[in-house]
């Protein structure tokens, strides 16, 4: 599963690591003063790395709890994220985090229980609803069966009612969903690609048919749950495509019982776009056209798709049950 | 033997040096300031001397002669990538005499850096190396004590991706069998007997560094393709690079029938040419 495990110096006690090293006793184990010094070195390469991943087990300091980017989520409140972990087990090529990192090993950031604090400060501190975002540096529930992430931090929203927690995933590890009572403010949000998208730049992730059926389970379980569709990548297809996703999914998908739904078109910072071009010269995404604007790379879209799709999308669905991502 | 020509091994000395020279038909080419050898693949091999500083820049010596040989068979659009092995024998507190260790970290005791090679091998048990400058007698820490690793490594991630710079190091001497114990025999004999592993360690770099240069080299196609560009134009070192990124970019997006056309037609400058390959792809 890992090529190693890193431990720094300040987590060696902590009960979580202990138990993961129990665990994975026969992976190398290897000290480290601060994950900085595995992780965030100049003259890695990200692709190289990510056929064999190291984990990195840390703590994390300093603010823990962010607010979120604008755009990111759903009306409803203040929105926040926070991240327990960098990086991802799937490998899909137009994610940003190739971009954003320098290595592909992941880092789990063991202190649970400072996010919870942390948490916990910032819903007592807001006026009326908040929302949690966990999901954004990492796929929460793709790692579950490693990082327990849903058996810490469902209680802890089980506590905090007027605080919505959104799972983002493209994951079917939900058994430790299944296993409890759902709570009416937490959201499993599942990102989709069209079918043609997803085999081709999707790599390891559970197949659209197998996400469809774990968004059921979990609707059935009394779960709420929400539609990512995103990053959107022009094909020349692109409607006929997503339109038979919509059909694929909401025939199994009761509407009545949907979060929301939202679209996304495939977008990134400049910086993390001109990373992953050196990353990946030979990728066919990375080739096209693109625009910049305000620092943040998207593809062109001549025909107006985007729009186009979400008349499609809202065939589907109500009006208020939608937002763009932007 | 799979070709591993992208390999550069770096030994301390002769004798840690001679079963692999033999093993890999390493010829020496160079017996000036470091004994340098090579064979017909294309593998190449240093021998440093003892310590840090000559590890250091007898690494560096062979990093620029495998530079200076890739550049003179490319068009400088950049050069293959190679791997880096560093063998040798070191002292280890309880380990077997003849055992094996790949570097899971490199602490230089002198200046206290410790660095971390990707664990990308495998099959080969993994431990701390730690860099002395005398011989260490007493065996401290649970780890591997030699002379060489930190000064090969300073100097060897300057010439590749730190995936590719790995450390090998077999026991000779543990708190049983003291370091006075080694002989030349012995180490002549330990590396022979290591030897199958050494060539395993060097398959595995070998795979992982064809697939970065299959990933980041142009193909044969795309050189002819800018070599012509070359001939025909004169290009500024930033206009080169733009026209690599370009050929990358017809290639990648299955334009490349469209690229010949657009270059064979005349242009009165290599801005010219760039300004169209670069409309062309606006216009898809």
């Amino acid at each position: 599963m890992f090529s190693a495990i890193y431990i720094e110096d300040e987590v060696r006690e902590h009960d979580r690591v202990k138990e993961l090293l129990e665990r994975f006793s026969s992976i190398p184990h290897i000290d480290c003063q601060r994950y900085g010094e595995v992780f965030n070195r100049k003259g890695q390469n990200f692709r190289i790395q990510k056929k064999s991943p190291a984990l990195i087990l840390a703590k994390k300091y300093g603010n823990l709890v962010l607010p979120s980017p604008d755009g990111y989520g759903f009306d409803g409140g203040k929105s926040y994220y926070f991240s327990h972990m960098l990086n991802c087990i799937y490998d899909c090529r137009y994610c940003f985090l190739q971009g954003m990192y320098r290595s592909a090993n992941y880092v789990l950031f063991v202190n649970y229980e400072d996010f919870e604090s942390q948490i916990t400060e910032s819903i007592k501190a807001s006026d009326g609803p908040s929302i949690y975002y966990s999901g954004y540096d990492c796929d929460s529930l793709a790692f579950e069966p490693v990082s327990k992430f849903c058996d810490y931090f469902l209680p802890v929203f089980s506590i905090h009612t007027s605080a919505v927690l959104e799972i983002r995933t493209k994951s079917t590890q939900v058994r430790s969903l299944l296993d409890v009572k759902p709570l009416p403010n937490c959201i499993v949000a599942m990102s989709f690609t069209s079918d043609g998208a997803s085999l081709r730049y999707e790599h390891k992730v559970p197949t659209i048919r197998k996400r469809i059926e774990v968004l059921q389970k979990l609707q059935q379980a009394g779960w709420l749950v929400a539609l990512r569709f995103e990053p959107i990548i022009w094909d020349s297809n692109l409607l006929e495509n997503y339109h038979k996703l919509f059909t694929e999914i909401f025939h199994r998908i009761d509407i009545d019982f949907l979060h929301s739904a939202s679209i996304g078109e495939f977008r990134m910072p400049t910086s993390f776009h001109k990373n992953i071009v050196k990353l990946y010269p030979d990728e066919e995404l990375f080739a096209r056209e693109i625009q910049i604007d305000n620092g943040l790379v998207t593809l062109i879209d001549k025909e107006d798709s985007l729009r186009q799709l979400e008349q499609i999308l809202l065939r589907y669905i109500k009006p208020e049950q939608y937002y763009r991502c932007a | 033997m799979v070709s591993l020509q992208n390999i550069n091994l770096v030994f301390a000395h002769k004798f840690e040096a001679q079963a692999a020279l033999d093993f890999f038909s390493l010829e020496i080419v160079d017996n000036r300031e470091f004994k340098i050898y090579q064979n017909s693949s294309g593998m190449q091999a240093v021998v440093t001397g003892m310590g840090f500083e000559n590890a250091k820049s007898a690494t560096a010596k062979l990093g620029e002669r495998a530079l200076e040989i890739g550049m003179k068979n490319g068009l400088n659009m950049g050069v293959a990538a190679r791997a880096w092995l560093n063998i040798g024998i070191g002292g280890h507190p309880e380990a077997d005499i003849g055992s094996g260790f790949l570097a899971s970290k490199i602490i230089h005791r002198n200046s206290g850096d410790t660095q971390f090679p990707a664990p990308v091998l495998t099959g080969v048990e993994k431990a701390a190396i730690v860099t002395v400058d005398k011989p260490e007698l007493g065996y401290p820490e649970n780890a591997v004590y030699e002379m060489e690793a930190a000064g090969f490594w300073a100097s060897a991630i300057e010439y590749t991706s730190l995936e590719f710079v790995q450390v090998l190091k077999i026991v000779s001497d543990n708190k049983k069998q003291s370091i006075d114990t080694v002989t030349k025999e012995l180490v002549v004999d330990l590396i022979k007997e290591k030897l199958e592993t050494i060539s395993d360690c060097c398959a595995q770099l070998q795979s992982l560094v064809n697939e970065y240069n299959n990933a980041y080299s142009l193909d044969v196609a795309s050189l002819e393709i800018i070599k012509s560009c070359l001939e025909s134009y004169h290009f500024t070192v930033t206009q080169k690079i733009q026209l690599k990124r370009l050929v990358q970019r017809y290639s990648a997006i299955h334009l490349f029938a469209q690229l010949r056309k657009i270059v064979e037609l005349t242009f009165s400058s290599s801005n010219e040419l760039i300004g169209e390959l670069s409309k062309y792809l606006s216009r898809q």
